[in-house]
């Protein structure tokens, strides 16, 4: 039988990589992200959101570029980059990292149901779902996970679409005024540092590398796809945010999308979308936070740091177990929140780049490009 | 025991005759037919004794083709020389199509019990085996669980040769292979592997024949038997291997490249692999008009996803979320349930459990009985619960609705599993609403994408490209434009018609 933690056995298509990364940028579309994004950027929060997106999309690309055209992953990178016990240290700081960002997905949503549906339920008897859920989908790896993803990715998009059709009776084009919003400085400048929703792309310098195995560019493919994708969709909801709510009120609340989604309707005596949204967002969560802790244990798997990383899965999920069993304020959670934009930021885009000039400037003259094998096929047929 | 059985034969046709009563129990078992008799070799007359099991071949062809003919040697054959007595009752006196000689008793006795017919000479140390198989057995009948208006009306019976022969009918091919393996320990029983060389995946044939040639067990009497032996995932709720009863399916089944197991006395046969894709074809989709077969399908993907969600969606709502129902609705909902006293899961469940012992009871009862089981079970207790307010009559509508959506379905054995799944859904949505619900989903992914159908997952990949994707799988093109075979068979040849089929709309004049 195939090991699941074998990295070689990891098999999976362009479009299920898409796909996934893009499941993964969707879950900020629950969290606080769009929020801030208003908060900063008021009624030009549109612009405010494709000019992130432009400025992230042109840093990664050039990231993806450095990594993908000399190396096969960020692993390799980082393996000729630093000496091994700071390898080891840097696999575990992901790890830990990635193991916050999995909490902070499942707990966006979590308050999210919390504050609306259920509001008796203490956080942690809702969470049990999301931990049977990590466990189950890490033990069964990655290529389960790619397979699902590759489904529920479809229902994201046509729930967004559906929001925003739904929506288009309550526009009121008024809200887009003024058109720069709380002013440049704040759309243009102090809105950067919202450009920490994009942690997932970290992620993709994992993977990027064995799909683009035999077709050189469809990495940068896939990259352009996913962050087309994303921004499209992005706009798209803070549009129908922006159309449908004063600004004002928007500031105040949390549960942006669950109020959006139970404010629209055909008409007041037709079914509400909010089930819909339980449903999507929750699968989505699942593949999602599941996905980064499997990243997580991958990366130390990668590094050396242990050989195999299925026996580790028990304790993660045993870690995530008693984060959600600590009582944490709202207030509390909310400073974790800003320490966790911060590292984002700094492991999305500090990190990457500070490995690449050190290896650049390590490897000067002996980098090799990396090998293209033009025989092995695209995709990997396994038969079980 | 298998000391005995690997004895040879002896040159003494009375030492013989003792080792064949001592192994097939003559003196316990009534239906051993031993038969001595006598010819005439070279002025000689020759000893021999023939033996088989009554019921299992052909008596006249056993009394004309060889007693006849033995007995026919004692008026000329003074003329005729062969080099041994052997020679000349092979060459002169048996006259079959088949004949095998063994000196092996363990060979011999299970040849006996596979419809052969045994014959020992005195002085010759090895038995003749005549295939003359003639048993009772069903003729080509109509299918029962696959039955459809359009296409073929044939399906398979029990007897393997009949069910291979329908097969090559459809399937002119020389490339058609009907490997044949034996199985059991005790009882064998012979299992054939289909497949075409060249198309399908060797690969997969390969991991079939092995899994099939290291099975050992006493016995394997049909197809369902053997699937359970081979497949990957044994506690799966959702079966691997795809039972078909139609030659013209397993015909089409061949064609794209998939894998085909049969055995002796069982009329359904066994497909490898298959997917989810296969629970939305039916056996007459191929015949079908695209425009039909494409609302033909929609309709089947509605009546899965009813099956499956809508029970588990009312508990859901009506438990944790009754808010987001129209007031109208919602207050229509409360004045029904008013006098009843169990609580909604309770109701679902008692309700779905009356469906699937009424389900279990029609096929159970004579034919005759059948019609009347449903009316009592299904319009007069349903009634009357709902009369004594035992049940919601939006419960019975729910349930009523679900049982006909689960019958739509065109794979008969793909809904045990879906049955199945259906009630994990019904109670994980009473545990947490839609949230659980959502994790409920999770799991049945997971369960399908984990579960492999020898080759693949049950669970294909949703889009490799434009040819290969799940949408494409499950809306059957027109016939001219299938020009791939399904990408999750993974045919060694991916193509199955040129790009331009229809190559007299270039002939014709406009």
């Amino acid at each position: 039988m195939r090991k699941n933690s074998d990295y070689k056995n990891i098999s999976y298509v362009n479009y299920e990589i898409i796909s996934m990364f893009f499941t993964l940028l969707a879950c900020v579309f629950i969290s606080y992200s769009p929020i801030r994004i208003i908060e900063r950027c008021g009624s030009a929060s549109i612009i405010g959101i494709l000019f992130i997106s432009l400025v992230t999309y042109i840093i990664y690309y050039i990231i993806i570029k450095c990594i993908f055209k000399n190396e096969y992953d960020m692993f390799s990178v980082i393996k000729k980059t630093y000496p091994p016990i700071i390898q080891k240290i840097i696999s575990v700081c992901i790890y830990l990292f990635l193991l916050l960002y999995s909490y902070l997905l499942i707990s966006n949503l979590l308050y999210n149901l919390r504050a609306s549906i259920y509001s008796k339920s203490t956080l942690f008897s809702i969470s049990i779902f999301f931990l049977v859920a990590l466990y189950l989908l890490n033990k069964k790896g990655f290529n389960v996970i790619f397979r699902i993803v590759g489904y529920v990715s479809i229902i994201i998009v046509i729930y967004i679409v559906f929001l925003f059709i739904m929506s288009v009776t309550k526009i009121d084009l008024n809200n887009f005024f003024p058109i720069l919003g709380n002013g440049p400085k704040d759309v243009f400048l102090n809105n950067l540092s919202n450009s920490a929703l994009f942690v997932p792309l970290f992620l993709f310098t994992f993977f990027g590398g064995k799909v683009a195995k035999g077709k050189k560019r469809a990495n940068y493919k896939n990259f352009n796809l996913i962050m087309l994708i994303f921004t499209i969709l992005y706009t798209l909801l803070i549009f129908t945010f922006i159309a449908t709510v004063p600004i004002e009120i928007i500031s105040s609340r949390y549960t942006l999308l669950l109020d959006l989604s139970s404010l629209i309707s055909l008409n007041p005596q037709s079914f509400k979308l909010v089930p819909i949204m339980i449903y999507v967002f929750s699968l989505i969560i699942f593949i999602s936070s599941s996905f980064c802790i499997l990243c997580g244990l991958y990366n130390i798997q990668r590094l050396n740091v242990v050989k195999d990383y299925s026996k580790y899965v028990l304790p993660s999920v045993i870690i995530m177990t008693i984060l959600f069993l600590i009582p944490i304020p709202l207030s509390i959670y909310n400073i974790i929140l800003d320490v966790f934009y911060i590292l984002s930021i700094g492991f999305t885009f500090g990190f990457p780049i500070l490995t690449l000039i050190i290896y650049f400037i390590k490897n000067k003259g002996r980098s090799k490009k990396f090998m293209q094998d033009k025989n092995t096929p695209k995709f990997i047929e396994e038969v079980d | 025991m298998s000391s005995k059985n690997n004895q040879l034969v002896h040159k003494n046709i009375d030492d013989n005759l003792n080792a064949i009563n001592i192994r097939l129990f003559s003196d316990l078992s009534y239906d051993v037919i031993i038969r001595e008799f006598k010819f005439r070799y070279n002025k000689k007359d020759v000893k021999a004794f023939l033996v088989f099991f009554e019921g299992m071949i052909n008596k006249d062809f056993v009394n004309q083709n060889i007693l006849f003919r033995a007995n026919s040697t004692f008026q000329s054959n003074d003329n005729i020389k062969y080099e041994s007595v052997a020679d000349f009752f092979e060459n002169f006196v048996i006259s079959n199509y088949s004949l095998e000689k063994s000196q092996n008793f363990k060979k011999i006795i299970d040849k006996i019990c596979s419809n052969n017919c045994a014959i020992f000479i005195d002085g010759y140390d090895q038995c003749f085996l005549c295939d003359m198989a003639q048993h009772e057995h069903r003729a080509v009948g109509t299918p029962t669980f696959e039955s459809s208006v359009k296409g073929t009306q044939e399906a398979f019976n029990e007897v393997l040769n009949t069910n291979t022969a329908l097969i090559r009918k459809y399937v002119k091919d020389s490339n058609l292979i009907i490997e044949q393996i034996n199985i059991g320990k005790r009882a064998s029983n012979t299992c054939t592997v289909m497949y075409i060389k060249g198309l399908t995946n060797p690969k997969i044939v390969k991991k079939i024949k092995n899994r099939i040639s290291n099975i050992d067990t006493d016995i394997i009497i049909t197809t369902d038997n053997l699937s359970q032996f081979i497949e990957t995932n044994t506690f799966s709720i959702i079966p691997q291997i795809m039972p078909t009863e139609k030659p013209d399916r397993v015909a089409s089944f061949l064609m794209q490249g998939r894998c085909v197991i049969l055995t002796n006395n069982s009329p359904i046969a066994g497909v490898i692999p298959s997917t989810v894709v296969d629970w939305f074809h039916s056996g007459e989709d191929g015949y079908l008009r695209a425009p039909f077969n494409f609302i033909l399908k929609l309709i089947r993907i509605a009546a899965i996803l009813t099956a499956l969600f809508l029970p588990a969606l009312y508990i859901a709502t009506v438990t944790y979320h009754i808010d987001i129902l129209p007031t109208n609705i919602a207050m229509m909902l409360a004045a029904s349930r008013e006098a009843v006293p169990i609580p909604f899961v309770i109701e679902v469940i008692i309700m779905e459990i009356a469906f699937e012992l009424l389900r279990e009871a029609e096929v159970r009862v004579p034919t005759k009985v059948g019609p009347i089981v449903s009316i009592v079970g299904g319009l007069i207790l349903g009634q009357l619960a709902v009369e004594a307010n035992i049940i919601c009559s939006f419960t019975m509508i729910i349930v009523g609705f679900t049982g006909i959506c689960m019958y739509a379905l065109p794979n008969y054995y793909s809904s045990y599993g879906l049955r199945s799944i259906r009630y994990i859904l019904i109670i994980l949505s009473f545990i947490n609403g839609y949230l659980a619900l959502s994790f409920g989903v999770l799991l049945f992914m997971v369960i399908l994408s984990d579960t492999f159908s020898i080759g693949t997952r049950l669970l294909p990949n949703f889009y490799i490209d434009k040819d290969r994707n799940i949408i494409q799988q499950i809306f059957t093109e027109p016939v001219w434009s299938r020009e791939k075979r399904p990408y999750y068979t993974k045919a060694s040849d991916k193509t199955s018609q040129p790009n331009i089929s229809r190559r007299w709309l270039f002939n014709e004049k406009k």
